[in-house]
């Protein structure tokens, strides 16, 4: 097996990671002990985002809205609004993604179907706040007056995906995250960003089992 | 088997399946009836004439009928006969960039399995049937049965494209092999609200698949860009 594999697996989890160690290590990220010891107190998670892409073939950057959520133990949605209506589900072990198409809503059968059960390990993982423990990548914790992580890949394969990212904790808001900032080397980044954040509020299971 | 090799495996079956997937059969040329150069006039019809940018939502079926997306982004500059493609996924990761001009790829970035050299070949090959005119000027052009108006283009490389543009603006295009059944074919609605309509692209040979443009955005381009 040729070593991309592991990139596309990388991937996979760099996105799990983002979600998930964005909402945990904002406003208390003195160090990875308080990250851990708060984020077990994370039960929900409820988030409004937009990502916005920019590359060089783009003159101004993509942008895409959506909907974060995340129900402890193992339930995740993440579903886009626009511009193309997408929703990626975990629950109990089982992913799917669903795109909305001419013909409705399909079950997609490619990429994130098979990216989202590596996913679903890499958030339960992050979810006790144990971003050293990654595989993928290493976590440098920069405290102080503008607190962020850094996460760079552990080997170079890696690195020609994903060469950096970037988590930075909303300074005013304990607890949340303000933006996340994927670099792909090149000047191609794509930054998340966080709004209408919602800490452990009730979550219905089926916002996990369909569109 | 670890975890991340089989999601690796999978995601590869399904860009194999997608290449499989039998969707269309080969049409036979049609016959052109010679009629006047309003007819070579429409035929530039679904072509931009200056450079523009173009994003896509792209829908591949399988063969099973089963479906992925990902979003597309297109430069194309029709006076260089230029094009630049990129891929990424919905969730935002680059998975393609490439350019060609002059028949020269250049390659910016590709993650497997788009890294082949037939695969960046053969998607770059899409991107220029349906963005820009067959090269040259059409041998034969007029009308088809239907009231339909046809361009005949031979190329250099044995191949022909036809190019059809129905009465209400919707077009076809058909690449044909040595006078032999369409290797390709598209489909395009007419052009409405400033955005190209959905464009339906089936390649035939050496084997099939379908894919589906829903557009996103269009836009002006700068001279250059699609380099």
């Amino acid at each position: 097996m040729r070593p991309q594999g592991i990139h596309i697996m990388h991937h996979a989890r760099f996105i799990a990671v983002l979600f998930c160690a964005g909402f945990l290590c904002a406003g208390w990220t003195d160090s990875w002990e308080s990250i851990r010891k708060e984020s077990a107190k994370v039960s929900s998670i409820s988030a409004r985002f937009t990502q916005t892409k920019r590359m060089k073939i783009l003159a101004s950057p993509l942008v895409s809205h959506g909907t974060f959520c995340f129900k402890a133990p193992d339930s995740v949605r993440w579903a886009y609004d626009a511009p193309v209506k997408s929703v990626l589900l975990l629950h109990q072990g089982t992913s799917r993604r669903f795109t909305q198409g001419h013909s409705g809503w399909t079950e997609d059968a490619g990429i994130g179907a098979a990216a989202t059960s590596v996913m679903l390990q890499e958030i339960l993982l992050w979810s006790t706040g144990r971003f050293t423990e990654s595989q993928g990548f290493t976590a440098e914790l920069l405290a102080g007056t503008a607190p962020r992580i850094h996460l760079r890949p552990r080997d170079s394969s890696l690195g020609k995906i994903i060469s950096g990212i970037e988590i930075i904790p909303a300074p005013d808001r304990p607890g949340m995250i303000q933006s996340i900032i994927i670099s792909e080397g090149a000047g191609n980044t794509t930054t998340l960003d966080f709004s209408d954040v919602k800490i452990n509020v009730p979550l219905e299971d089926g916002l996990f089992r369909k569109p | 088997m670890p975890a991340g090799i089989k999601a690796h495996v999978r995601w590869c079956s399904v860009i194999s399946a997608l290449l499989l997937c039998a969707c269309a059969s080969p049409q036979r040329p049609l016959p052109v009836n010679p009629s006047g150069t309003e007819h070579r006039e429409r035929c530039r019809l679904p072509f931009p004439v200056a450079p523009a940018r173009f994003i896509n939502a792209i829908e591949a079926q399988l063969p099973d009928g089963k479906k992925m997306t990902l979003i597309g982004i297109t430069v194309i500059d029709p006076g260089e006969r230029a094009v630049r493609a990129a891929i990424m996924t919905i969730e935002g990761l680059l998975l393609f960039d490439a350019s060609t001009r002059n028949d020269v790829i250049t390659l910016y970035r590709a993650l497997p399995p788009f890294d082949g050299p037939e695969f960046r070949s053969a998607l770059l090959h899409d991107v220029q049937f349906l963005f820009l005119p067959p090269a040259g000027e059409p041998q034969q052009y007029g009308i088809v049965n239907n009231g339909s108006s046809i361009c005949r283009y031979g190329l250099a490389d044995g191949m022909t494209i036809d190019v059809i543009v129905h009465p209400d603006n919707s077009w076809e295009l058909r690449e044909y092999k040595n006078g032999s059944g369409s290797t390709r074919t598209a489909k395009g609605a007419a052009a409405a609200g400033g955005l190209s309509g959905t464009v339906v692209l089936q390649g035939l040979q050496p084997q099939p698949y379908r894919l589906q443009l829903c557009p996103i955005t269009a836009e002006t381009a700068k001279p250059g860009d699609a380099r």
